[in-house]
């Protein structure tokens, strides 16, 4: 009932506004002008008001003038590239006879006098648009009806530098940046392989994002990619900024809490769950890359996890899983046994929690409420706020809502500890769309709890279990590989088992090849070694 | 939360008709704060309060007791419940009866019975602790863990020997020692080192179906947890003979097997005692505690005492004609036949049964001490 409505509601009918963007792109979608002076008009006219937009027709050579013009967008392009390309043109022009034929001309650029790869031709006026805003220089040649595009894209970009929100303290430091050409370098750098597949779409009628689905043939299962690259082609929008946008587009459920897609700033985690058979779709323009298909445990697993011995990774495994469900439920069943369930409450503790909420005004379930939304707004002022004026934040937020709150005698003290204890364990989740699942419906929980005490959190639970168990990510089972059950599977979830012990591949999301390594790679320590000469033979 | 009355304990006196309850409430912030006493001065606040409340029924009278109190009782984390001694002889049906038919009370808590009236056992403190419910509690779990003397009872231990075909039931009692007990009302009883005055477990009431016939005292009742296999810990101490020397000697683990054997009409009641690890605790004896035979004479000794006291539950129980072993169960459940038959004079006829006891020894730890003290001194001496 609830979905059907917002079906409706949200999705909007399919509008005048996208036919309007389709009849303009078809519009532009003319063949050149044979006539370098009338392309350039149109060039200008178009895009000639920009500052950063370009055109030379080394037209204060007179011999020459007329025969051909580079136009590029300034900020888009290599300098250094720039220079080479008009040096070996001016040459050619130099050495070009008036009456040479415009063919040749251009068959000369191609195969002989330019210095650089990536040389296209393209013979729409749309494509000269495209390739200047992708950071190309194209050469139009008078009497052409067609145009040259040279690569030499470039200018400004942040250097590869260590991830913001996903750091570890062994591994990899290095993470993805806002280029997409870094980005796969970044992950060919890892997996040397042929088999690795990028695939590019380009989404956006306005932003024309270039979009890559990446996945190593073989391990990856095809249907997935498939489906992936058909979703992705469904896409008709008008920019896509972020891979949040794509995300939201293509995924499962998407009326849900829960993520369904895992993104990623490390090139070592895309990396890994390529070799897993997961798909990566890579976005220009952000760090942050998307994994699919994905189950709800993959939230909880980081590539730490793999570089640490496997017992402390097994612990920590377990701790990330029981602070997902200190921060779900810890604020609720603190609510519903202080108000509903006392007699649960050991008898001092019962007392001393009494003695506290003595002359706090407010029930629990208010107080509670209270002290999560002034943690969630200080969270977000932390967030938003010039980096300056940050400990500034955190003074006011420890001693305003911490200790003088309790003094002042609106909350109580063990109220201030669940809340503050509730706030760390959300940040153990190593995934931000997890932690920001829990944080929503752990206001639910609480408003049930406050109301129905256990039963009404059970109440919460039952359909969030239930909500969970019908969830699909890409075809695979959310709660995979516990429902449905995959004892095979269970190596690498609640515990992460040695390396060697690791041979095969997560196998419901892989494809055709299953094994990751060699068995019997059991390290069978000193038998191995060859015992030195003068060494005693040991006693049997 | 803050408007339950959180209730350590609770007291009955009075009998059908016409109850007068106690309720011994918690004030929560004298409780935390630890105002509630040793930080003291003038203005130190007991932990406790403690009011009464008169029904016809008692339930009547817990709905009575909010004409004075302002918050609602709450009984999930009551301790104890102390019983003053006319209830107890006049019945305790209705008591139990409102234990089990109301889910808010538990039937978990511990059953003390009052030498007295239950009202002025629950307005006393126990110093240093501050719930006097709750101490009590302790008490008799530490009793029962430590020495063994008295059966700690929750409610439903009392219902279930009641109802049971031996339909008895032991329950410690309480008393007030020494002079001045009205000093234990105040707070500023927390100011003292010590008190002219304490509350004391000091007998063990007996129960026959629902009312109370008897008390046995600490020896007898010693015997009694003998006789029904509820020795945990306990410390036996006797002279020697010719009595020159001490010893103590601790039962860490014992095992009572109590059997009903039919001799002709008869059953006479055949008790096997084993104590499985026994320690030497103390002792000035001149034996050699190297040499097999004076252990064995020590274990010995030993059995003598330990028989003695199960002799003496048993006689204080004949005494009565009270069932308190649960002797009727067991006939009960090896021959029903036979329990049809005897029950008509039952508890009676316990009057006139046999007893025969063996009680077996196993000294297994000396201590880290071989010879006495007396003897090393003695041997120096030579």
């Amino acid at each position: 009932m609830l979905k059907y409505w917002i079906k409706n509601v949200l999705k909007p009918s399919k509008g005048s506004k996208q036919d309007a963007v389709k009849s303009k792109h078809q519009a532009l979608n003319e063949p050149i002008n044979a006539s370098l002076a009338s392309t350039l008009s149109t060039l200008k006219k178009k895009l000639g008001q920009s500052p950063d937009f370009t055109i030379r027709d080394f037209s204060d050579d007179p011999e020459h003038a007329g025969l051909l013009a580079v136009c590029y967008i300034e900020g888009l392009i290599d300098p250094g590239l720039l220079s080479d390309l008009i040096e070996s043109l001016v040459k050619e022009i130099a050495h070009t006879p008036s009456d040479r034929l415009e063919e040749h001309l251009a068959a000369s650029l191609i195969k002989q006098t330019l210095p650089l790869g990536n040389i296209k031709r393209i013979d729409s006026q749309n494509q000269i648009y495209q390739a200047v805003l992708k950071g190309s220089a194209v050469i139009l040649i008078d009497g052409l009806q067609s145009a040259l595009t040279v690569s030499i894209a470039g200018g400004v970009r942040r250097a590869v530098e260590e991830p913001t929100s996903q750091g570890v303290v062994r591994g990899p430091k290095e993470g993805f940046t806002e280029d997409i050409s870094t980005n796969i370098t970044l992950i060919r750098r890892k997996l040397r392989t042929p088999d690795l597949k990028f695939d590019s779409h380009i989404i956006g009628q306005y932003s024309q994002t270039v979009v890559i689905v990446t996945y190593i043939e073989g391990i990856a299962d095809p249907g997935v990619v498939q489906e992936i690259t058909k979703r992705l082609q469904a896409i008709d929008t008008d920019s896509i900024l972020e891979s949040g946008y794509i995300e939201e587009f293509i995924q499962d459920a998407p009326l849900t809490p829960f993520p369904t897609m895992l993104n990623s700033e490390r090139p070592d985690t895309v990396a890994g769950s390529l070799l897993d058979g997961q798909v990566a779709v890579m976005v220009d323009g952000t760090p942050f890359v998307l994994i699919a298909p994905v189950t709800f445990y993959n939230f909880f697993q980081i590539s730490e996890d793999y570089y640490q011995r496997y017992d402390i990774s097994s612990f920590l495994r377990m701790i990330r899983l029981i602070s997902f469900l200190v921060s779900l439920l810890l604020p609720s069943l603190f609510i519903a046994l202080t108000t509903f369930h006392q007699e649960m409450i050991p008898t001092i503790l019962l007392v001393t929690l009494a003695a506290q909420r003595e002359g706090v005004p407010f029930p629990a379930l208010l107080e509670a409420l209270m002290m999560e939304l002034t943690f969630e707004v200080i969270r977000e002022a932390g967030v938003r706020m010039p980096r300056a004026i940050g400990p500034a934040i955190s003074i006011v937020g420890a001693l305003v809502i911490g200790q003088a709150a309790v003094e002042a005698g609106l909350v109580s003290g063990a109220m201030v500890i669940v809340v503050s204890f509730t706030a760390i364990s959300n940040f153990v989740i190593p995934y931000i769309s997890m932690a920001t699942a829990v944080r929503l419906l752990r206001f639910v929980l609480m408003l049930l709890a406050g109301t129905l005490g256990l039963f009404g959190i059970m109440a919460g639970i039952v359909p969030i279990l239930a909500h969970l168990l019908s969830l699909k990510s890409f075809g695979v089972d959310y709660l995979m590989p516990y429902s449905p059950m995959y004892k095979s599977n269970m190596k690498d979830l609640l515990i992460r088992v040695p390396w060697w012990a690791m041979k095969t591949r997560p196998n419901i999301k892989s494809g055709s090849n299953k094994s990751r390594q060699a068995p019997h790679q059991y390290p069978t320590g000193s038998n191995n070694i060859a015992r030195r000469a003068d060494e005693p033979e040991p006693k049997a | 939360m803050t408007e339950l009355g959180i209730t350590t304990a609770t007291g009955f006196d009075g009998q059908q008709g016409d109850w007068t309850l106690t309720y011994q409430v918690i004030i929560p912030p004298a409780m935390s704060s630890g105002a509630g006493g040793s930080s003291g001065g003038g203005g130190s606040q007991a932990a406790v309060h403690t009011f009464s409340a008169h029904g016809k029924t008692i339930r009547e009278a817990l709905a009575a007791s909010n004409r004075e109190n302002p918050r609602k009782l709450y009984f999930a984390h009551t301790n104890v419940l102390i019983i003053g001694k006319q209830a107890a002889k006049a019945g305790i049906e209705e008591i139990l009866d409102t234990y089990y038919r109301n889910p808010d009370a538990r039937e978990t808590v511990k059953v003390l019975v009052a030498n007295g009236e239950a009202r002025d056992y629950l307005n006393k403190l126990i110093p240093p602790e501050k719930l006097p419910g709750r101490a009590l509690s302790n008490i008799l779990q530490k009793n029962k863990q430590l020495s063994s003397y008295y059966p700690s009872v929750s409610v439903h231990e009392l219902a279930l020997g009641i109802s049971s075909d031996s339909g008895a039931a032991g329950v410690p009692e309480v008393s007030i020692t020494g002079t001045d007990s009205s000093s234990l009302e105040s707070a500023s009883v927390y100011q003292q080192t010590s008190t002219s005055s304490k509350l004391k477990i000091s007998g063990l009431s007996v129960f026959q179906k629902a009312k109370m016939v008897g008390t046995l005292n600490q020896n007898e009742s010693t015997g009694i947890s003998w006789l029904t296999n509820k020795i945990h810990l306990t410390t036996i101490s006797y002279n020697s003979k010719d009595n020159t020397d001490v010893s103590a000697f601790l039962v860490r683990k014992a095992k009572v097997k109590v059997t009903p054997v039919k001799e002709g009409l008869h059953y006479t009641l055949k008790v096997k005692a084993k104590v499985v690890v026994g320690e030497f605790l103390e002792t000035t004896t001149h034996e050699d505690l190297l040499k097999t035979q004076s252990v064995k004479k020590l274990e010995q000794q030993t059995e003598q005492i330990i028989r003695s006291q199960i002799l003496e539950g048993w006689k204080a129980v004949q005494h009565l004609k009270v069932d308190l072993v649960g002797v009727g169960n067991k006939i009960h459940r090896k021959s029903p036949k036979d329990w049809k038959r005897l029950k008509e004079d039952w508890p009676g006829d316990i009057a006139n049964m046999d007893i025969d006891i063996d009680v077996k020894v196993n000294l297994k730890r000396p201590g880290l001490f071989q010879s006495s003290f007396s003897r090393l001194l003695e041997s120096e001496d030579e």
